[in-house]
C-alpha cells in the first residue's frame, strides 16, 4: 500500500512537472498530436477490454465517448462556470484547486453517463453473439449521435462551443496512466480472468460457476466509464464538441489499436494507439509534396500490410513485461 | 420421493429431452447417494451426454424434473448450478487453451474468491490475500497429477492425456459436491486409463465426492463403480451392480446391436 501511493505520487508530481515542460518544448501541433496520443490510448485501452480480453465485439465505442464528452461538457458549461464565476477570479493556487476539483468531478460524472449507457447497452445485446452484438453497438453509436445532432442545448448540428479548457497535458496522461494500471490490475485478478475464459469458452466458463452475462455487462460499463472520460478529457481540450467528430470512423480507430496491438494486449494497444496516431500526421509532408491525399490510400496499404505480416497483432496476447522479463513486479504487497 | 430412507443427495424424476422430433433421453430415473461412485454407460448416441446437459443446465429438460439436495435445478442457470454443488468435465476437452495452466484452475477457485472491482484496481491487502490462498490451493490441485511443472504453459500444449486430469482439476477447484466426468478415459492409452481409474477413487475419498461417470467402453467401469446405469436410445434398459449389468442380456444386445465388439474391446 505504501509504495503503490509513492508510485502515485511520483507519477503526478513527473506529470505535473510535464505539464509545464512539454508544451515549451514543443511546438503546438506536435502537442497537439501528443495530446491526441494520450487520449486514443485510453479509447484503445478501454476497448480492449471489451474486444480484447473478453472477446466481444464493440464498433460503437464513439458513442461512449460521445456521452462522456457531452455529458461533463454540459455539466462544466451550464453548472460549473456560472458556480466558478460567483468567486472572484484572483488565480490563486486556491481558486486553481477549485477548478480543478470541479473539473475532475465533471470528468467523472461525463464517464458515469457512459457507464450507465454501457450499462443499458450491454444488458439486452449480451444474449447477442458476434456479428449481432456488433450490428447493435453500431446502431448505438450512430443513434447517439444523431440524438444529439438533435438536442440543440448542447449546440445540436453546429457544435457546443464555449467549453472551459480545463484539460490540459497532466489530466490527460494522468488518466491514462490510471487506465492502463487499472487494466494490467484486472487482468492480474480474478475478475480479469473470468472476462477471458467467456473469450475463450463460454460454455466452460459457466460450468465453473461464472455468470457470463454479468461479466460481459461489467466488462462493457467499465470500458465505456474510460471511454466517457476520454470524451470528457477532450471535449474540456479543443473547447469545442462536434457530433462529426464520432462517427463509426472514430469507433473504427478504436477497433484498428485494438486489432493492431493484439487482442487482449494492454501493451500492445499503448503502442498502436501511438502509432495510429502519428502515422496519418506522419504522412502529411507526403500530401504538401504530391498535391493529393495519399494519406488515406497508403496509411490503409501498412495498415493491410502490418496485419499480413502479423495477423496475430504486433503484441499478440502478450505483454510487454513477456518480453522484458524484467519489467515484471513481484506478486507481493 | 425417498424421504423415510436414506435421502439422495441428486434425484432426477423421468427426466426427458426431445429434440426436434428426436427423444435422446425419455424417463430418466437417478437417484444418487452421498458418496457414491455410479457409472453411466451405453453406446454411442444413447443419450449419456445428454444426461450431464441437462443435470448442468445446458439443456432444458423438456419433462421431469432435477433435484440437487432439496432443490429443484429445471429453472436453474449452469453458473448457478455449480454454486450449488455440481460440476462437470466435457467429452469433448474445453479448457481455456490460451490460458496458463495454472490460470486454468485457479478460474476453477473463481466462485470461492471475494473483492470487488474497486479492491482490484487499487490491490489492497485482502486482494492479495485473497490472490495468494487461491494460487496455494491451485498448486495443490495441480501436485495431484502431477501438473505443477506445467503450471505457466498454455493449456493447449499440454499432451492430450494432461488435457483431460486438467479439466478434472479446474471442476474440483470449484469445491463440488458432486463430480460429473464425461468419459474421463477417451483418448488415453490403457496404463493411463488404469491410472486415472485408480485417481478417480482417490479423488472420490479424499474430497468426499459423489462422482457420476460417463463411460461408453463398459470394461472400464466394471472395476470401480458400485452401481450402473445403462442407457440405450435414450431409455434406461438396466441398472445394478457391476456383476449383473455385465451379464445382463438386454446390455449385451444394446452393445452387440451399435455395431458390435464394444462390450469385449
Ligand atoms: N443439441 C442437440 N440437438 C439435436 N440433437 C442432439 C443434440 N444433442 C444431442 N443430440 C442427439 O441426442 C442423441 C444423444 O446424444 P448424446 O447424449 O451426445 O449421446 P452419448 O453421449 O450417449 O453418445 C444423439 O442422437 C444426438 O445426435
Ligand atoms: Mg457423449
Amino acid at each position: 500500500m505504501k509504495k503503490q501511493i509513492l508510485t502515485f505520487l511520483i507519477i503526478s508530481i513527473l506529470l505535473f512537472l510535464g505539464n509545464f515542460i512539454v508544451p515549451a518544448m514543443m511546438n503546438p501541433y506536435l502537442f497537439m498530436i501528443l495530446i491526441y496520443c494520450g487520449i486514443n490510448i485510453i479509447m484503445g485501452v478501454s476497448l480492449n477490454i471489451i474486444n480484447g480480453i473478453t472477446g466481444q465485439f464493440s464498433i460503437g465505442h464513439a458513442g461512449f465517448m460521445a456521452v462522456g464528452g457531452y455529458v461533463s461538457a454540459a455539466i462544466s458549461f451550464y453548472v460549473l462556470m456560472p458556480l466558478l464565476s460567483l468567486f472572484p477570479s484572483d488565480n490563486t493556487i486556491l481558486s486553481l484547486f477549485f477548478q480543478n476539483a470541479l473539473f475532475v468531478a465533471s470528468l467523472l460524472l461525463g464517464g458515469l453517463g457512459a457507464a450507465l449507457f454501457g450499462y443499458l447497452v450491454g444488458l439486452p445485446s449480451l444474449h447477442l453473439r458476434g456479428d449481432y452484438l456488433g450490428i447493435v453497438t453500431l446502431g448505438f453509436g450512430e443513434i447517439i449521435r444523431v440524438i444529439i445532432l438533435n438536442l440543440d442545448f448542447i449546440g445540436g448540428a453546429r457544435g457546443f462551443t464555449g467549453i472551459p479548457a480545463w484539460s490540459n497535458f497532466f489530466w490527460i496522461y494522468f488518466f491514462a496512466v490510471a487506465v492502463v494500471m487499472v487494466s494490467f490490475r484486472l487482468l492480474g485478478s480474478s475478475h480479469g480472468r473470468a472476462l477471458l475464459s467467456i473469450r475463450e469458452d463460454e460454455i466452460a466458463a459457466e460450468s465453473i460457476g461464472i455468470p457470463i452475462t454479468r461479466y460481459k455487462v461489467k466488462a462493457f460499463v467499465l470500458s465505456s466509464f474510460f471511454a466517457g472520460i476520454a470524451g470528457g478529457l477532450f471535449a474540456h481540450f479543443i473547447g469545442y464538441l462536434n457530433p462529426s467528430s464520432f462517427t463509426f470512423i472514430k469507433s473504427f480507430e478504436a477497433i484498428i489499436i485494438v486489432v493492431l496491438g493484439g487482442m487482449g494486449s494492454i501493451s500492445g494497444a499503448i503502442v498502436a494507439a501511438v502509432i495510429t496516431t502519428i502515422l496519418p500526421e506522419a504522412l502529411r509532408p507526403l500530401q504538401e509534396f504530391t498535391r493529393t491525399d495519399f494519406r488515406m490510400v497508403i496509411y490503409p496499404l501498412l495498415l493491410l500490410t502490418l496485419m499480413l505480416t502479423r495477423p496475430q497483432g504486433l503484441f499478440g496476447n502478450k505483454e510487454l513485461s513477456d518480453v522484458l522479463p524484467f519489467l515484471k513486479r513481484k506478486k507481493s504487497p | 420421493m425417498s424421504t423415510l430412507d436414506q435421502r439422495s443427495l441428486l434425484e432426477t424424476i423421468s427426466l426427458t429431452m426431445r429434440f426436434a422430433g428426436l427423444v435422446a433421453v425419455s424417463n430418466f430415473n437417478l437417484q444418487l447417494q452421498k458418496n457414491e461412485l455410479v457409472g453411466l454407460i451405453g453406446p454411442n448416441g444413447a443419450g449419456k451426454t445428454t444426461v450431464f446437459n441437462m443435470l448442468t443446465g445446458v439443456y432444458r429438460p423438456s419433462d421431469g424434473k432435477m433435484i440437487l439436495d432439496d432443490k429443484p435445478l429445471n429453472d436453474l442457470k449452469p453458473h448457478n448450478i455449480t454454486r450449488l454443488g455440481m460440476a462437470r468435465t466435457f467429452q469433448n476437452i474445453r479448457l481455456f487453451k490460451d490460458l496458463s495452466v495454472l490460470d486454468n484452475v485457479r478460474l476453477g477457485h473463481h466462485i470461492h474468491f471475494n473483492y470487488g472491482l474497486l479492491a482490484t484496481a487499487l490491490q489492497t491487502k485482502h486482494f492479495y490475500k485473497e490472490e495468494a490462498s487461491t494460487q496455494e490451493h491451485s498448486l495443490e490441485l495441480l501436485k495431484i497429477f502431477d501438473l505443477e511443472k506445467y503450471q505457466d504453459l498454455q493449456a493447449k500444449n499440454l499432451p492430450y492425456g494432461a488435457q483431460r486430469k486438467l479439466e478434472i482439476l479446474r471442476a474440483l477447484a470449484t469445491r463440488p459436491k458432486i463430480l460429473l466426468l464425461d468419459e474421463p478415459a477417451a483418448g488415453l492409452n490403457h496404463k493411463e486409463t488404469e491410472e486415472l481409474m485408480q485417481t478417480i477413487q482417490k479423488l472420490r475419498q479424499d474430497f468426499d465426492l459423489t462422482i457420476l461417470l460417463i463411460e461408453h467402453d463398459m470394461k472400464l467401469v466394471m472395476g470401480i463403480c458400485e452401481r450402473i446405469l445403462v442407457l440405450d436410445h435414450g431409455e434406461t434398459i438396466a441398472q445394478g451392480k457391476p456383476k449383473e449389468i455385465q451379464s445382463n442380456p438386454i446390455v449385451i444386445k444394446a452393445y452387440l446391436g451399435d455395431g458390435g465388439g464394444e462390450a469385449q474391446t
